[in-house]
C-alpha cells in the first residue's frame, strides 16, 4: 500500500476533501527538517551587513503581509497612518546584528540583538535615545550580496517580542567608538524569547523589496 | 497571509471572501493592507 504525503497536496484540494467528507486534516507537529542546505560556489554568502539600520516602534506596525508560497516570508510591512521608521546610518563595521537559538528544556526561541553606534550627540538625538530606552522597537537590516542571499537580502529583527535597549553608553574619549553612542537593542529577557529567527523580507525582486522597505521612512 | 497584530486579525488564503469583505468594511487598517497588496500585485502583473 502506497502512503500519500498530504503536505505535498494543494491546500485547496485538501479543503475540498474536508468540505465533501466532513473530515478535518490537522497539521502535524512543527519539528523536523524538510530540506538540506547547499553552498553557492558562484555567489557565496558574504559576512556583514550594509551599514544602514532602519528602526521603528513596535506599536506603529499596522499590518504584515506574508508570502502565499512561503508563509513565514514577509512581503510587506505597513505602518499606521502618519507613522514612520527611521534610519540610523553606520560606517565601516559600526552596525553588528546577531541572533542565536535559546534552547530551554521545553520551549525554544531566539535572542535577537542589534549592536550599533549612533553618531548624533545633539540634544534632540539624546532625547530620542532616552525615548528609545523606554520603548519597544523592531529593525530592518540588509545583508550584503543581493544575489547569493536569495530571498534573505532584508531581515526583520524583533518582530515578535520586540527589541529593548539593553545598553546605551557614550564615552566621549573612547577612540574605538569615536565618542559615539554605543547602543545594544536586544530581545528582553524578562518577556521570553522571539519565537522565530529574524524573518526575511522579499517581494518579487530586490528593487521592489527595497522600495517597500524605504516606504517605511515616509510618514 | 496578512497579519494585523494590534487588531488580532489574520487573513489567511482560505479565509472566506465574505469574511474578508466584512473585515475590509469594518477596519480601515484591513482595507489599507489589502489595497496595498493588490496595488503591488497589479504593478507586478503590468511589468510582466
Amino acid at each position: 500500500m502506497k502512503a500519500i504525503n498530504l503536505s505535498q497536496l494543494p491546500v485547496s484540494f485538501l479543503r475540498e476533501i474536508e468540505r465533501l467528507t466532513g473530515m478535518k486534516f490537522v497539521a502535524s507537529a512543527c519539528g523536523g527538517i524538510s530540506m538540506g542546505a547547499d553552498y553557492d560556489c558562484e555567489y557565496p554568502i558574504v559576512p556583514g551587513v550594509n551599514q544602514r539600520l532602519i528602526l521603528g516602534n513596535q506599536d506603529d506596525i499596522e499590518s504584515i503581509t506574508y508570502s502565499l508560497t512561503t508563509p513565514t516570508l514577509i512581503e510587506d510591512i505597513t505602518l499606521k497612518v502618519g507613522k514612520a521608521a527611521y534610519v540610523f546610518q553606520g560606517i565601516r563595521q559600526s552596525l553588528n546584528p546577531q541572533y542565536e537559538l535559546v534552547a530551554g528544556s521545553i520551549s525554544v526561541g531566539y535572542m535577537h540583538t542589534i549592536n550599533f553606534l549612533a553618531f548624533d550627540i545633539t540634544q534632540e538625538a539624546k532625547d530620542n535615545y532616552e525615548r528609545m530606552a523606554l520603548g519597544k522597537m523592531w529593525g530592518v537590516l540588509e545583508n550584503k550580496n543581493a544575489v547569493g542571499n536569495g530571498n534573505s537580502i532584508f531581515e526583520v529583527y524583533g518582530l515578535g517580542v520586540g527589541l529593548e535597549a539593553s545598553a546605551l553608553t557614550r564615552i566621549p574619549g573612547d577612540q574605538e567608538s569615536g565618542g559615539a553612542f554605543t547602543i545594544a537593542l536586544t530581545t528582553p529577557e524578562a518577556e521570553g524569547k522571539e519565537p522565530k529567527m529574524p524573518q526575511s523580507w522579499f517581494a518579487t525582486d530586490y528593487p521592489t523589496t527595497k522600495a517597500l522597505v524605504d516606504l517605511l521612512l515616509v510618514p | 497571509m496578512i497579519v494585523l497584530p494590534k487588531l488580532g486579525i489574520i487573513i489567511r488564503p482560505d479565509t472566506p471572501k465574505e469574511e474578508i469583505a466584512r473585515l475590509r468594511a469594518k477596519y480601515p487598517e484591513v482595507e489599507r493592507a489589502i489595497a496595498k497588496r493588490e496595488q503591488r500585485l497589479n504593478i507586478k502583473k503590468d511589468s510582466e
